[in-house]
């Protein structure tokens, strides 16, 4: 116990002369916050179309106008197919709606009218914003042109709520989610190089001729790494709810708990990695390859896990961002769910023991 | 091995009557170890290191003050002991090493060369050190290539590719030397049934390990 405190106390007095962990820990969420609230949006955003008009109809001319007055577009109006190809492929404009001559005559006959929507396919999300934004505003102004007594009414009337984030601000997910994928990098970084670091400066040779046991130099790394790490999510739940406004509807006490067990299998990750390189150049590398890209691409935070391929879908089981991120989400829109928190809970608790086993073997197995 | 950074294979080895084996953490509080390569915490101060190393050799909370002072004035480090250790002189990093190592008043001693890449003058210090603590009653085993140093030492034994070739006091293996190898180099300062140096008799007692065994 006395050692296990010394070696805790040694650890903290180089956490605190070492700048490098505590860069780490607070500046890295605030960018991390940052870039994920304003670089990264999945949200509609305004998009810039050609118009050509080539039916001379007062009618039609409104609907030319009202693509210039939807907040989702802005338009700008072609009369020839050549500027329209040149504007798309220099990305000035992001698509383009062409009105047939016949439009009107065919309107006004009742016929089906035809619309051409030309879309970037280099963008593919942007194409699909296109497409249907041209659909909406071409459908909206036809409720209120002199056609819409044409039109036969549909019996089936979609209403839609969405639920838990009704204005579907993707911010609202993404960077709760950032969070997870923070601590993932935190958690694993720090920890990483600090066994290594041992290794490397002969120091764990010196503490080997001591009575320092393994379990001492395990819970020795763990510990105040916990504490750091604690903090760091304190300061990330704080600039997400009170810096950034991201509104949070479960419960604190639950966030901060799981948080914690989340906490203790990403240092399980680090100090494993740590244990077995010994090296802390290749530490770092495998640890941002192995701790962050599957926590960003494999977590179901960017990419739905059930739209993976079946294999993946199975290997994502065993990145513990996936269940603190399915925690996480859940708790900042829907509130608290407890059969989320437990589920999730229990399978960070399980792979954090199985790591804190491994490490611990692992620290045995290299003292002798 | 001794100090429990290697497992036995084979064999017993014992420190103060305690097999490493069996036992090896109480075998290993017997000894204190002191690397090669400077291996304590830079970013730590003097003060600090030694109450890490105090606490980590199993001193009670109580005695560490007592113990730490102590070390801090036999090693003459008192006037540094509230700077970091990465930013001390070499001399001053092995001194450091050194009073870690014995913090815990260990009957054994271990240096793996405590003096490569030490000034002259800091090595004479440092075996002025040795010396005394030997006098103290604490066994001293140090590993080193400089044969001068050698000579400081009550036994001797001489390692050739991973084996001992001899072992004795240095009169002892000087004089084993010389029998193999009557005048060694005839000099005017020397005269006939003057015994060779140490470097001399470490060459003759390898060349003769060497022709043993073709």
């Amino acid at each position: 116990m006395k050692i296990l405190l010394a070696l805790i106390k040694k650890e903290i007095k180089q956490i605190l002369r070492d700048p490098s962990s505590i860069v780490i820990a607070f500046i890295l969420p605030i960018i991390s916050i940052t870039i994920y609230m304003f670089g990264i949006n999945l949200d509609s955003v305004k998009i810039t179309m050609g118009i050509k008009n080539d039916d001379n109809s007062p009618e039609v001319a409104t609907l030319v106008k009202s693509f210039g007055h939807s907040k989702y577009v802005s338009s700008i109006n072609f009369d020839n197919m050549e500027d329209i190809k040149t504007a798309i492929l220099s990305s000035k404009i992001k698509g383009a709606v062409i009105i047939p001559n016949d439009f009107s005559s065919k309107l006004s006959r009742g016929q089906k009218a035809d619309l051409l929507v030309i879309t970037d396919g280099s963008e593919v999300n942007t194409a699909n914003y296109v497409q249907s934004y041209a659909n909406m505003i071409a459908n909206q102004w036809l409720l209120t042109s002199k056609y819409r007594g044409k039109i036969q009414r549909p019996i089936i009337n979609t209403e839609t709520r969405t639920w838990y984030n009704p204005d579907l601000n993707s911010h609202y997910f993404i960077v709760p989610g950032s969070i997870a994928i923070t601590m993932t990098l935190i958690g694993i970084l720090l920890t990483s190089l600090v066994i290594a670091r041992e290794w490397e400066r002969g120091t764990m040779e010196a503490l080997l001729s001591t009575k320092v046991r393994a379990i001492h130099i395990v819970l020795g790394k763990y510990i105040p790494y916990f504490i750091l790490g604690m903090l760091s999510t304190a300061f990330n739940m704080f600039l997400c709810v009170c810096i950034f406004k991201v509104p949070f509807r479960g419960s604190y006490f639950m966030f901060f708990l799981i948080s914690g067990i989340f906490l203790f299998t990403s240092l399980g990750i680090g100090l494993m990695i740590s244990t077995a390189l010994k090296n802390q150049f290749m530490a770092s590398m495998v640890s941002i390859s192995l701790g962050f890209m599957p926590a960003l691409m494999l977590s179901g935070l960017m990419f739905p896990i059930n739209s993976m391929p079946v294999f993946f879908q199975y290997l994502t089981m065993i990145i513990p961002p996936r269940y603190y991120i399915s925690f996480i989400e859940s708790e900042f829109m829907a509130g608290g769910v407890n059969e989320i928190r437990l589920a999730n809970a229990f399978y960070l608790t399980l792979l954090g023991l199985l790591l804190f086993a491994g490490v611990y073997k692992k620290t045995q197995m290299r003292l002798q | 091995m001794m100090c429990g950074l290697a497992r036995p294979t084979s064999g017993t080895a014992r420190i103060m009557g305690i097999d490493i084996k069996k036992n090896p953490e109480k075998a290993r509080s017997n000894l204190g170890y002191m690397a090669q390569k400077f291996s304590l915490y830079g970013s730590l101060t003097v003060r600090e290191n030694l109450d890490f190393f105090a606490l980590a050799y199993g001193i009670s909370l109580l005695k560490k003050e007592e113990k730490v002072n102590e070390v801090i004035d036999v090693f003459g480090l008192r006037e540094y002991q509230n700077a970091k250790a990465e930013e001390l002189p070499l001399g001053l990093k092995q001194r450091l090493s050194m009073a870690a190592a014995l913090i815990h008043n260990p009957p054994v001693l271990f240096l793996d060369e405590p003096t490569s890449g030490v000034d002259v003058l800091t090595r004479r210090d440092f075996w002025n050190h040795i010396i005394s603590l030997s006098k103290k009653g604490v066994t001293i085993m140090v590993t080193t290539h400089f044969m001068d140093e050698a000579e400081y030492c009550d036994r001797i034994s001489l390692f050739y590719k991973g084996e001992t070739i001899a072992v004795g006091t240095p009169t002892e293996l000087k004089q084993k030397a010389a029998a193999f190898n009557p005048s060694p180099q005839p000099s005017p300062q020397r005269g006939e049934g003057v015994l060779p140096t140490m470097e001399e008799t470490f060459i003759t007692l390898i060349k003769e390990s060497e022709r043993g065994k073709s």
